[in-house]
This record gives C-alpha cells, structure tokens and sequence, in this order.
C-alpha cells in the first residue's frame, strides 16, 4: 500500500456536519486524516468594526447575532462589560432573571449541540428530542423578548421590561420535566455500545495542550481543567448561588460529552435557585443617564419624551477606559474588550469568541483519525460560525 | 432453445474477456471480466452443475473481483494515461501461450469430431443434474483427504497473508 | 399444447404479481418508515398527501420521475446510468427463490408459491448479495466525486465484512435442512422454525442482512454526517429513486429470506401462509425501521472488526457446535455409500 496518492477533501463550507459554513481542507491517506486546514471567514460581517459606529445601546442587536445558539448570553456579556465602564447597580430582579436566561440559553445551547453530534454520529432520534425541548426554551425567549433568535433583552442597568406573570409557571414546568428528558436521552446514549465505540478515545487532547491553546468551556472541562467563570471570577451574582462543576478525566469525546449533560442538570438546579429568589422589584437601575424612562412618562409626559429621545438619538456617555469582562458562555470564555474614549460610541471592541480559540484544536485532536471521526470532533467542539467568523 | 443460449452467453463470454484484456481501463476491464465470468456461471448451470455456476458467482465474481475493485479504487488507478501500454515484445509470450492452447483444443475436438462421425452415435443424452448431496458426497469421502489438504494449503496462506500484514503495518491486522 | 399455454399464462402471472407486491410494498416502506420513525421522535410524519398521507409514495415518485437527471462533468456516463440498476436488480432477482406461500391448486395443477425452486437457492442468494455491490461500487466511482468514491471504498469494504459470517451463518441452517433449496428449507421448519435451534445463527444472520442493506447502524456508504450522501451523493431524479427503492426493495427479500432461513417461512398457525408469511417479513421491515430510530451509526473499522473478529468466529464455532450436536444425537447423514 505504498503507492496510495494522498487525496485532498474539501468538506464544506456546505456540508451536513460542518455546523454551518466552515469549511475544512482534509489531506487523506485512504480514510485517514492528515492534515486538516481550516478555512474561516464565510460567515464574516465584521461585528467589531461595525460596533464603532454605533451607540452602545446599538451595538446590542450585533452580539447575539455572534453565537446565535446561545443569543443571551452574549447580550449579558456585552451589557456587563458596558455597565462595568459605567458603574452602575443593577436592581435584584433584573440580576435573577439575567441568571435565569443565562442558564436557559445554556441548556438550549447545549441542547442544539447534543442534538447536532448525536445526529453526525447517526442517532437521529435524540436530534429530534432535543430539539423538542430546544422548542420550549424558544417560546419562553419569545414570550419574554418577542423574538425567538435575537432576543436583544438586556439593557445597561438591567432589562428591556419586565417577564410577562405567565413566564414563571413556564420556566418551572420546563424545568421539571428537564431532568426526564435528559435520562431519555442518555438511555439512547450514555450506555449504547456503538455511542461509546465511537467517542471514548475519540479526539483525546490533553489539559496542558487545551491551556496552552487557550481553550475553554466544556472542552477545556472535559480534559481535567476545573475552571469555570461563574465561579471563579462571578459575575451578575453566580456566588449566590450552589452548583457543581463536572469535570472529565479522559480528556476524550465522551468525557465532554458527559460534562455538558452534567452541566445541564446543574442548569436546572441553578434556574430553580433563582425562581425561589424571583421576588417583585424594579428589572431597571434608577440611573435616567443610561435607562431609558418607562413607557407612560415617554407618552404621557414632556420630560420623559425629551429623555427618551436625547437617549435614543445620542446615546450615552459612557466614561473614558478599557475594560475587559469574561463570561462563562456555553461554549466557552466570551469575553468583550471595550475601549471607550468617553463618547458614546466605542472607540474600539474586541470579542474573544470561545468557538474560535476552542476551532485551534481540530487539528490535534482529528489528525491520524478518520473522517468519521472528525466529525465526531467537530461535534463535540459546539463550534459556531457566527461567533468564529463574526 | 438451450443452444442458442449457450452460444449467446459464450460469445458474450468471450469478447468480454477479450475486451477485459484489451481495455486500458482498470475498472472497466474488470467489470468485462466480471460479465465473462457472469456468462461462464449461466452456463455451467445451462450444463446441468449449479453448484459450480453459484460458486463462480460468489467466488469470482463476488469476492476477488471485488477484491480486486476494492484494491483499484484505494490506490485511485483510475487513470489510464498512468499505465503503459504493454510492448509489442511483452504480448509475444503472451500470444505463444495463447497460440498453443489454442490448437490443443482445436486438435482435441477435431479428434472427438473424428471418432464420433466414425462411431456415428447419437447424441449425448443431457447428464442428469448432480444434487449437491452426490458431490459433497463424492468430494468429502472420495477425496477428503485431498479436501483436508487444500484447506489446510489455504490456512497457510491466510497465517502468510496476516503475517505479511501485521510486519509492514506495524500491529493492524486487517 | 394448451397444457403448457395455461403454464405459462400461470407463471407470468405469478412473475406479475411479485413485481407489483414487491415495487408497491417497497413504495409503501419508504412511507411507513418515515411515519415510524415519526411516532418514535415524537412527530407527525407524511400527512398532507391523500388520506392519512397515504398517496405520498406516488407524490415521491412523480417528484423522483420530474427532476433533472443529472450527471456529472468528467463522470464515466456509462457506469454512471448503470450503476442505478446493477443496485437494483440483485436485489429483485433474489426474490426469485424464496417461498413466500404454500404450494397451491389452481386448474388442476400445483402452483409452487415461488418462482423457481433451485436446488442451490441458498448459493443464488448469496451469489447475488456479492453482486449487488458492484452498483454501489461502479456508481461511487463513475461519479468523479470524492464523497462518492469513499462511499462506494466504503460499500466494498463492508462487503468484504460481512458477507463472509452471512455465509456462515446459514451453514447451520443448511446443516439441519440437509437442503440448499429454500422450499426443503421451509418445509424443514414445519413444526419449529430454525431460530429455536440457532439462535446465534439467527442473530449473526440479522447482524448481517442490517449491513447488507445499509441500514443504521451499519449505512457507512451512504452515511450522510459524513459523506454527505456517499455512493449516491451526485445522483438525482429516478436515478437517485432506484437506488433508493433498491435499498428497500433489499430490505423486504432480505427480510423475506430471514424468514425463510430462521422463521419458518410460511409456515404459521389460523392464517393463510401468505399473510404469515408477509407479516414475519414485515417485522423485519419494521425492525429495521426500529433500529435506525435508536442507534447511532459505526466506524468503518469498527464495522470491519465486528465482522472479521467478532461474527466469523462466532460462527466458525456455531457450525463446530451444531455439527457434534448432529453427530451426537446420532442424526448424521449415513456414511455409508
């Protein structure tokens, strides 16, 4: 078999298991991977760029167009990183609802991933389970934001509006039926045989290389590194609140594999912790600088229509520095770099998406593999091309 | 009836084994010898022996051509201009072999054509068709010891192949 | 004269009528799958075509007929608009030996419920299954696509590994039927069908027949995940539907010949042999449906050890067992010549 001629593939960017539009270059000798090269960029609108022409409050609608699967999250990160330029409290309320539909997105996000992987490695089913469940989480984002994708709920200094009466009862049937539904999808999963053929020893990649490529999120959980930003640098009050961090041992597919689903049930309890906490209040900090008024004084009122539009035509001023915040995205460390030179507009962002960083490890966890095997990796990276791409 | 079966399938037995030599395509020459070989098992069944006509199939068609497939397409010989036309010298041994045979068996039927004009028999009654049963018979007791032989022979082979395997790639086995 | 006339009238209805059950009950198995699968992922499935969305087999087909017969540039056309059929046919022919009701009586003479009792059946099968590869094979090369061709290296390499413990396992069957014929077969099985004796055979067997009809877990070819749509991934219109029929086509005979070789066949109490017949068959069927809402799908490798390390040595030492239990329980084919 020394002759075999080394083939290239081109997988992607239109591919069923490429999660989007990445596209990857494969060199094969026979089935067996090479090298891999991956091309970036279909996806670019150039989020970063665009935020510097933009008030601060415009710049909202961009981030959760980043990691569409996890759209809250990324307005949290965002409007974190702001309201620590600005300094400003935000009301109890707002900070419970924020962690709910933090944790929310984390289950839908998870929820999309396991799908999508158990789909690549062939279970079909426990796609179309998970996307069932998947379906609620959306309802409850349209219940409360009107949009099921671009929810754009966050605001500096707290939230749009308030949660309709009804989204509590939602949240908590949701999240009484989660626990079963994950056991049914472990039953079709954890302990089937071929499941397990395909993802123990599947794309191993050790703790020191993961820290050394900067990944993180589950995928860095999965190979024995206990780092998690909700606990170790909290933010919008995660220290109030008690959850386990799983962490795998093997460093493989299946180790993350169990970390997510772990992480999901920990979802659960932490969205239950903070629908007891959930008690009547302000969802909007009392800073008129930064907070739009509400509705009756902007119809009712002279002053409150001049606020309002002074609000909305320049923004706010936000104070001059940088700043840096990091969240626990499902995927990873999202973290904003925000730049301000005291306008209203950001004189520079950067975004860490955590699927970019997490994309450096294709090639060592997928090379001497197959290409079933490589998409296994891809699946059990969760990565997103509008938060790679941006 | 049976006759002009038997001469369709040899005729396409023949020109695809013709065609199988002369196409420069690995992988069509291949599918011709695997018509050839289709043609050959209707008839042994036509001569009253399916079990031979099923064994061709599985055996040759069905396995070592595939095999051969297999092989072609992993090593991507899908491209003509890569091999090279073989000499005019190199088909001479080729053609001598072929020539000799050839009028062996010319001379062998032009003997039988002789002794059964002078002997003027009838014609061969059809054989009745062998069950599987007499020549599993025939096979196992007459020649077990043969049978045991050649499967022996090929456990040979197979502890061979797997050896051969196993040193050039390094503990896979397959 | 006549004699013969009403033999041949007989036999083309019987050809008839096979063709039609088997096209029509593989059209329909396309439309229970996508419904069975739906009841078991907690959807609704096909349900705008007709009743119940019973005619959408027929919508399927007039789309199929419709679309653009595409072939690729640089494609080898030939292979190309062959291939289809070669996938196809093996698996049509193969129906040609299975008895699928008992023998009966229509004007004054016996009607075998099969259309030909080979006396070496069970090699017909197994020779055509080996064929059956080359559509796969020819139509993942001709169509100069990458996906196709690892797709149709994946098709051979799948053969070659289960072909040989299929086989195997229906060395046993043979063994207590002392017949290759598939009618001494069934009528073996009068009282206790085969699976009672050979459960393992059984098991091996149906591992097999997943794998040779390239089903979940074992559609490696076509794994779309993967390949995209592997062997047939640059095929389109009725192209595309033979192969697709094909495959289900190759699931009702593989069925049917399980039922045969394990089951039974016709044989059941209270109903007619026919419907017994049918309604064994179509628990594979629906088996297989089962399967694919379950299980996720193996490795290429993985498949290829299963089947090399795992059910060929199982069923090496299936066929030593079955024959010192032949010889021990003094049932041996006399020796004597």
């Amino acid at each position: 078999m020394a002759t075999t001629e080394k083939m290239t593939l081109n997988m992607g960017p239109q591919h069923p298991s490429t999660h989007g539009v990445l596209r990857l270059v494969l060199e094969l000798d026979g089935e067996v991977i090479t090298k891999i090269t991956p091309d970036i960029g279909y996806l670019h609108r150039g989020v970063e760029k665009l935020s510097e022409h933009r008030t601060y409050h415009q710049v909202l609608p961009l981030t959760d167009r980043l990691d569409y699967l996890a759209p809250m999250h990324n307005n949290l990160g965002y409007i974190l990183t702001v309201e620590k330029l600005l300094d400003i409290q935000v009301p109890e309320r707002a900070q419970t609802i924020r962690i709910i539909m933090a944790e929310l997105t984390r289950l839908e996000s998870h929820l999309v991933w396991l799908a999508t992987h158990a789909l690549d490695i062939g279970a079909m089913t426990v796609f179309l389970y998970a996307f069932r469940e998947r379906e609620v989480i959306m309802e409850t984002y349209e219940l409360i934001s009107g949009a099921r994708m671009t929810s754009n709920f966050f605001r500096a200094g707290g939230l749009s509006q308030d949660v309709p009466p009804e989204f509590e009862k939602k949240v908590r049937d949701f999240i009484a039926a989660m626990p079963a539904n994950l056991d049914q999808y472990e039953g079709l999963l954890t302990t089937n045989p071929i499941w397990l053929k395909r993802t123990v020893g599947n794309g191993v990649i050790s703790a020191e290389d993961a820290i050394d490529m900067g990944i993180t999120g589950p995928a860095l959980r999965g190979s024995g590194v206990d780092l998690d930003l909700r606990r170790d640098n909290p933010y919008s009050g995660y220290e109030n609140y008690q959850f386990q961090i799983p962490v795998g041992e093997k460093c493989d597919t299946f180790d993350r594999y169990k970390v997510r689903l772990v992480e999901m049930r920990e979802a659960c309890k932490i969205i239950n912790q903070a629908l007891d906490r959930l008690k009547p209040g302000p969802v909007l900090a009392d800073c008129p600088q930064v907070c739009y008024p509400p509705k009756e004084n902007v119809y009712n009122s002279i002053e409150g229509l001049i606020h309002h539009f002074k609000i909305a035509s320049e923004g706010y001023p936000v104070p001059e520095g940088e700043v840096y915040q990091g969240v626990e995205n499902p995927k990873g460390e999202l973290g904003f770099y925000i730049v301000s030179d005291g306008s209203s507009k950001p004189y520079r962002m950067r975004i860490r998406p955590p699927s970019f960083v997490n994309l450096q490890a294709i090639e060592k966890m997928a090379k001497g593999a197959m290409i079933a095997d490589l998409v296994a990796v891809i699946g059990t990276l969760d990565v997103v091309l509008g938060e790679i791409d941006r | 009836m049976e006759q002009i079966i038997f001469y369709i399938l040899a005729g396409v037995a023949v020109i695809g084994t013709i065609l199988a030599i002369t196409e420069k395509h690995p992988v069509h020459a291949i599918l011709y010898l695997v018509t050839s070989l289709f043609s050959i098992a209707v008839i042994f069944y036509l001569l009253t022996a399916p079990l031979v006509a099923a064994f061709e199939v599985i055996l040759y068609a069905g396995a070592i051509m595939v095999l051969f497939l297999f092989v072609i397409m992993m090593l991507d010989l899908g491209h003509p201009e890569k091999g090279i036309a073989p000499q005019w010298r190199q088909w001479l041994p080729a053609l001598a072999l072929a020539g000799v045979s050839i009028a062996s068996l010319a001379a062998v039927i032009v003997s039988r054509h002789a002794s059964a004009a002078a002997a003027a028999a009838p014609a061969p009654a059809p054989a009745p068709a062998l069950p599987i049963r007499e020549v599993a018979r025939h096979l196992f007791q007459d020649h077990g010891l043969a049978v045991e032989l050649v499967s022996l022979q090929l456990l040979f082979a197979l502890v061979g192949a797997l050896y051969l395997g196993k040193q050039s790639k390094g503990g896979e086995t397959k | 004269m006549t004699a013969s006339t009403v033999d041949i009238a007989l036999f083309a209805a019987k050809l008839g009528m096979i063709f039609f059950v088997i096209l029509t009950l593989a059209a329909y198995l396309v439309f229970a799958e996508r419904k069975v699968l739906a009841w078991i992922q907690d959807r609704k499935g096909p349900n705008r075509v007709g009743p119940l969305g019973l005619l959408q087999p027929l919508a399927d087909l007039i789309k199929l007929l419709t679309k653009e017969d595409f072939c690729p540039i640089a494609a080898d056309k030939w292979l190309f608009y062959l291939a289809p059929a070669m996938a196809a046919i093996p698996a049509i022919l193969t129906f040609a030996v299975i008895p699928f009701g008992a023998p009966v009586t229509i004007a004054g003479r016996r009607v075998p419920m099969l259309v030909a009792d080979l006396n070496v059946g069970l090699l017909f099968f197994l020779a055509l299954s080996s064929i059956a590869v080359y559509g796969v094979a020819i139509g993942g090369w001709a169509s100069n696509s990458k996906y196709s061709l690892l797709g149709g290296i994946r098709g051979l390499a799948q053969l070659i590994s289960y072909e040989l413990s299929m086989g195997l396992s229906l060395v046993p069957v043979v063994m207590l039927a002392r017949s290759f014929s598939l009618a001494d077969i069934v009528a073996a099985q009068a009282t206790i069908p085969f699976v009672v004796y050979q459960p393992l055979a059984f098991l091996i067997f149906l591992i097999s027949i997943t794998a040779e009809c390239k089903r979940i877990p074992f559609d490696i070819p076509e794994a779309e995940g993967e390949l995209v749509a592997g062997f047939h991934t640059e095929y389109s219109g009725m192209r595309f539907g033979l192969f697709f029929v094909g495959e289900y086509i190759n699931i009702i005979v593989l069925g049917g010949l399980a039922t045969t070789f394990f089951l039974g066949g016709w044989h059941g109490p209270f109903l007619a042999p026919v419907i017994w017949f049918s309604l064994k068959t179509l628990a594979f069927a629906f088996f297989f449906i089962w399967m694919r809402g379950t299980l996720p799908r193996l490795r290429y490798d993985q498949l290829m050890h299963l089947g090399w390390k795992v059910l060929t040595p199982l069923a090496l030492a299936n066929i030593l067992v079955t024959g010192w239990w032949l010889a021990l329980r003094g049932d041996m084919m006399p020796l004597s010549r």
